[in-house]
């Protein structure tokens, strides 16, 4: 319905019936009986009865004719009566006419009327109905015309007044002529006594306001509105819309949410009327309880329903009218963005996707709730509106976008394993992301971070292959080789980086990719091409933040070389060049071990003795004392050193994070498991308890952990060992051990068979100090004890860690064992052979490993009944790994065992004898064994 | 003969053996040519107590690597085998001979590596080898020395 349509529907019925009851209301109310004589038979007096009887009881009809003969009869009346009884006549000639519905008839008799009275007693009411029967044919400039005479006139009675200048309001507001309409309607608005006229002279008032854009009068008058009932007129509301919209387009922001601010919502719109419904309902309903007389209730009774009758058609044009509630909360929502309140916009965006998610808007509302966050950097709330729009809109128009951002806060947040996780499902969703480079970059990113290195590789080398005009080529040119270094894949980082260089001239990676090119060609055992690329790089970037690792390369290149004054100097120079203290302690530490090389034990010493000076509140202090305490050890000065340890172990023992400390205590531990009973030793330990006593007195617990730790472990005997055991595993010092005492007291803890102490001092040795050397030991500890528990993958994915986190370490390869041990245990004996197989492909773990790992999977090919194969590998076992003789005895009676298993006794007894033949196997416990089944077969031994 | 050999192999320098294993290579062949090999340590007689055929081949992940350090002592998975003044390596025959059997059983290579620290002289590398040729372990190859 257009805006002109509704509004005429509204205002003309609604005025319509306002104005004709009021006027009619004034009609005399004489009660005339009804006569049976015709017109041309009755007097004028009888006719003037019989017509106002006629008018009184509504008898519009019968009082026409009589109306009729009374203006007949009086042609041209001398006296006073019969000019009264003529203007009586022709006045209310067409108001039944107007009551008939007989329109045309009634302007024309107006007419007649006006000109013979144009001031007559009735030309006030006479001029205002013709103006309501040109309304009601909507000749409005007819109307304008009608009630600006009237309006002219001096003295006229103020409630017609009110209505004259409604109908001259409401004529001009249709003409557009919004100036001129202003002031009539406001007046009406401010003097009008009927609700209803004054609530539809506010709208067109405001209305004519918006369109004129006198914005600051139209603020001074809408609070006056807004104690009215025009305030839940719609069109009034869509009025407040559209000029909000109109100021927003100007870029008045703080007008327009001013105008949107008081809209109502249509459900709010609804809810009004219906209440307004209900209360006239009901006061109409309580009129004939009033104790007023029937003339008053008849007449209020007829207000009430004429508010009825325009109450119900509103909201019956409310309910058809479109929705804009959705629109409305996302003007003001966007209003408060331009005016910067973030907060309010965000919310009001989102409030849209709650009410509303099946909505049209719904979408764009949440991404803008999204974007808008973004605006507040407020990450978690941002996050929570991206995911909301994921889950939402897994089609929608701005899903790239949303989930692009998302891994982006991800990435900038450091959580990569959401990074991860958001960007893989955005790519499953959507296969042709339009981002999905971008995407691939971040994902593979994440699992660089994540140190998952084959599948960072495989994303930016997608990126490479699939996109290479893409904006994140170049990084995943840089990261690539990267990832390939991290895998210790030195050749083909090098070559790559040789390209990046070649290809990437002013790239921002040029610094960093120079500097691993470098370290990819020492990786790749080619130091001289290391040593040339890392001199280039000094040189390149004297100011570089790498320049101090760099120096520090160098240094272990010539020390590699056995240039060991050149290394000094650099590392010297990495020193002096370091960006923080990691870099200090790289090029110290490595100094220390190439004056360790030349035995210069003194030189050591001085080396941390300045570094503790210059770095005691930031460096590695306590590592630094375990260096100066072994040095002055190996000059021969042991009580010095001895000093220096638990000096040392006094002085900084109470900080856990001093893990230097933990391999003093650990090296004292193993130096009095070897020492013999001295005056020494004895003053060793009475030394140790009366430090042991005094952090007991001083409180210090992290302290008394640790030497008590170093008392237990010292002791030789072991009832007196078990109870200081017994003193260290309790539950209540796990708050303040430090990583010796943790794994001290899980493999206590172990071994007394008390796994929850165990697998929680583990555990926060783990958690808590995942750096210290002990970490090791304590995964190797704890995988032990998942094991034990039947955590078989718990075990499995520790023992996994600790191969990833040392593969340079010998226990890498027993972690790689114990893997094989978990599978066999739990009877995976194809994946067991293939974990001990590794361990026998390395071959930095060749040692005792190698037998063990060669008898258990001789082990698993017998449990499953594959007696030959598992013999093959018993055999190789005391043929080739005679030096692991505990491994040989038992390979010897497994191999026998599986000879008898064959029903081949006289190998079997072979085995048996050769066994106990051997000299170096006569202390073990399978001699015993190999003799009882020689007896059991029928020959002694 | 190429002067520097000569002149390396009078001397019996300590020439690293780990970066220069083209060089040693020339001179194994060198040795194969002139030496003697003493088939007699593939007669020692040392038996397996009793082998099984396999009927199928057994691979074994294990590999064999002979260590000849730079004292003339030889190494065999952590056990030292003869003296570094003596040429003759008994022990290590006698094992390796029970091991060419073992292999022989699954249908499997005596596979044996040889890795000499980068001091030791090449002589006792020529032993091992003669070691190898005599009990009849054909594969025969060279690690860099640790």
């Amino acid at each position: 319905m257009s805006r002109s349509a509704w509004a005429n529907n509204i205002l003309s019925v609604a005025t319509r019936a306002c104005i004709v009851a009021a006027l009619l209301a004034a009609l005399p109310h004489n009660r005339c009986a009804a006569q049976e004589l015709t017109v041309y038979e009755m007097s004028l007096q009888e006719l003037y009865r019989a017509a106002s009887y006629g008018i009184q009881t509504r008898k519009y009809a019968n009082a026409t004719p009589n109306l009729r003969e009374i203006i007949a009869r009086l042609p041209d009346p001398q006296l006073d009566s019969a000019i009264r009884m003529l203007e009586y006549g022709m006045y209310h000639l067409p108001v039944c006419h107007i009551e008939m519905n007989n329109l045309d008839d009634a302007l024309a008799d107006f007419d007649s009327y006006l000109k013979r009275f144009p001031k007559g007693t009735y030309h006030e009411q006479a001029r205002i109905l013709v103006a309501e029967i040109h309304a009601a044919h909507e000749s409005w400039d007819k109307v304008v015309e009608t009630t600006q005479t009237l309006l002219n006139f001096q003295h006229i009675r103020p409630s017609r007044h009110v209505l004259a200048a409604y109908l001259n309001g409401e004529a001009k507001f249709r003409l557009e002529q919004w100036n001129k309409a202003v002031t009539p309607l406001i007046y009406v608005f401010e003097r009008g006594r009927d609700p209803d006229i004054q609530s539809e002279a506010a709208v067109m008032a405001t209305i004519s306001l918006l369109r004129l854009e006198r914005i600051s009068e139209l603020f001074r008058f809408l609070p006056l509105v807004y104690q009215t009932s025009a305030q839940y007129d719609i069109e009034l509301n869509i009025a407040l819309i559209e000029g909000g919209d109109s100021r927003f387009g100007l870029g008045e922001f703080e007008e327009a949410l001013l105008l949107y601010r008081p809209v109502y919502s249509k459900p709010e719109l609804l809810r009004q009327l219906g209440a307004r419904i209900r209360e006239a309902k009901r006061k109409r309903e309580l009129l004939y309880q009033s104790g007023m007389d029937l003339g008053e209730i008849l007449s209020l009774r007829r207000k009430y329903t004429r508010l009825l009758t325009s109450l119900e058609r509103q909201r019956e044009t409310a309910a058809k009218f479109p929705e804009y509630d959705q629109q409305l909360v996302m003007r003001l929502a966007e209003t408060h963005r331009q005016l910067e309140r973030n907060w309010e916009a965000m919310l009001q965006f989102h409030s849209i996707f709650d009410q509303w998610p099946g909505h049209e808007l719904a979408e764009e509302a949440l991404y803008l709730a999204f974007t808008t966050a973004l605006d507040l950097v407020a990450e978690e709330r941002a996050l929570r509106e991206g995911y909301d729009y994921l889950e939402a809109f897994p089609a929608g128009e701005f899903y790239e976008l949303v989930s692009l951002t998302v891994a982006q806060m991800h990435l900038a947040r450091e959580e990569w394993r959401d990074c991860v996780d958001i960007g893989i499902e955005a790519l499953d969703i959507v296969p042709e992301h339009e981002m999905r480079a971008q995407l691939d970059f971040l994902i593979g990113y994440s699992h660089f971070q994540l140190e998952e290195l084959p599948q960072a590789l495989d994303r930016f080398g997608e990126i490479r292959e699939e996109y290479p005009q893409s904006d994140v080529k170049e990084d995943a040119d840089y990261w690539h080789p990267m990832t390939h270094l991290f895998l210790q894949e030195y050749l083909p980082a090098r070559n790559e980086f040789g390209e990046f260089l070649d290809r990437y001239v002013e790239s921002s990676y040029l610094e960093d990719a120079s500097y691993r090119l470098g370290i990819a060609q020492y990786g790749d055992d080619d130091f001289d091409a290391a040593e040339k690329t890392f001199q280039q790089f000094v040189k390149q970037y004297p100011e570089s933040k790498l320049l101090a690792e760099a120096c520090c390369m160098l240094g272990d290149i010539y020390a590699s070389w056995a240039k060991l004054g050149e290394a000094v100097q650099y590392y010297t120079t990495g020193i002096q060049k370091a960006q923080n203290v990691v870099h200090v302690n790289y090029g110290t530490f490595q100094t220390a071990r190439v004056f360790e090389l030349q035995g210069k034990f003194e030189e050591i010493i001085w080396l941390f003795r300045s570094y503790i000076d210059q770095y005691e509140e930031v460096g590695n202090v306590s590592q630094a004392l375990y260096w100066i305490g072994n040095m002055q050890i190996r000059l021969g000065r042991e009580q010095e050193g001895f000093e220096t340890f638990l000096s040392g172990i006094e002085e900084y023992g109470n900080d856990p994070r001093n893990f230097g400390i933990d391999m003093i205590v650990r090296d004292l531990i193993a130096d009095q498991a070897e020492s013999a009973e001295s005056a020494k030793r004895r003053e060793f330990m009475k030394s140790l308890r009366e430090k042991l006593s005094g952090s007991r007195a001083d409180n210090k617990k992290t302290l008394e952990l640790r030497l008590l730790t170093l008392f237990a472990e010292s002791q030789r005997d072991a009832i007196q060992r078990g109870k200081m055991m017994a003193v260290l595993v309790k539950e209540r010092n796990l708050e303040h051990a430090a990583p010796i005492a943790l794994l001290t007291m899980g493999n206590e803890a172990s071994s007394r068979k008390k796994q929850k102490i165990a697998e929680a001092a583990y555990g926060k040795l783990l958690s808590e100090y995942g750096e210290s050397d002990l970490a090791l030991e304590a995964s190797m500890g704890l995988g032990d004890l998942y094991a034990i528990q039947g955590r078989g993958q718990d075990a499995i994915d520790l023992y996994r860690k600790v191969i990833s986190r040392f593969p340079g370490e010998p226990r890498a390869g027993d972690a790689q064992k114990r893997i094989g041990d978990v599978l066999r245990e739990q009877k995976n004996y194809s994946e067991a052979v293939l974990a001990y197989q590794t361990v026998l492909s390395v071959r930095d773990w060749r040692g005792p490993l190698w037998p063990e790992s060669l008898y258990w999977i001789g082990e698993c090919h017998r449990q499953q009944g594959q007696y030959e194969e598992a013999f093959a590998h018993f055999q190789r076992i005391y043929v080739l790994y005679e030096h692991y003789v505990p491994w040989m005895a038992k390979g010897y009676i497994a191999s026998a065992e599986c000879m008898e298993k064959l029903n081949r006794k006289q190998d079997a007894v072979r085995h048996y004898r050769e066994m106990l033949e051997r000299p170096e196997l006569k202390d073990t416990d399978e001699v015993k064994t190999a003799a009882e089944a020689l007896e059991r077969l029928g020959l002694d031994s | 003969m190429n002067p520097v050999l000569k002149e390396l192999m009078e001397e019996r320098t300590e020439l690293p053996i780990a970066p220069l294993i083209d060089v040693v290579f020339l001179l194994l062949i060198y040795f194969m040519v002139v030496a003697s090999l003493r088939p007699q340590e593939a007669d020692l007689g040392i038996t397996l107590p009793g082998t099984i055929l396999q009927s199928r081949t057994v691979s074994m992940p294990d590999e064999q690597i002979v260590d000849v350090r730079k004292d003339g002592t030889v190494v065999l998975n952590g056990r030292l085998y003869g003296e570094s003044h003596q040429r003759e390596i008994p022990g290590l025959a006698a094992t390796l001979y029970r091991y060419k059997q073992a292999a022989e059983s699954t249908d499997s290579k005596a596979l044996i590596t040889v890795q000499a620290a980068d001091e030791a002289r090449h002589e006792r590398v020529v032993d091992v080898l003669n070691v190898c040729a005599g009990v009849g372990i054909k594969y025969v190859t060279f690690g860099l020395g640790e």
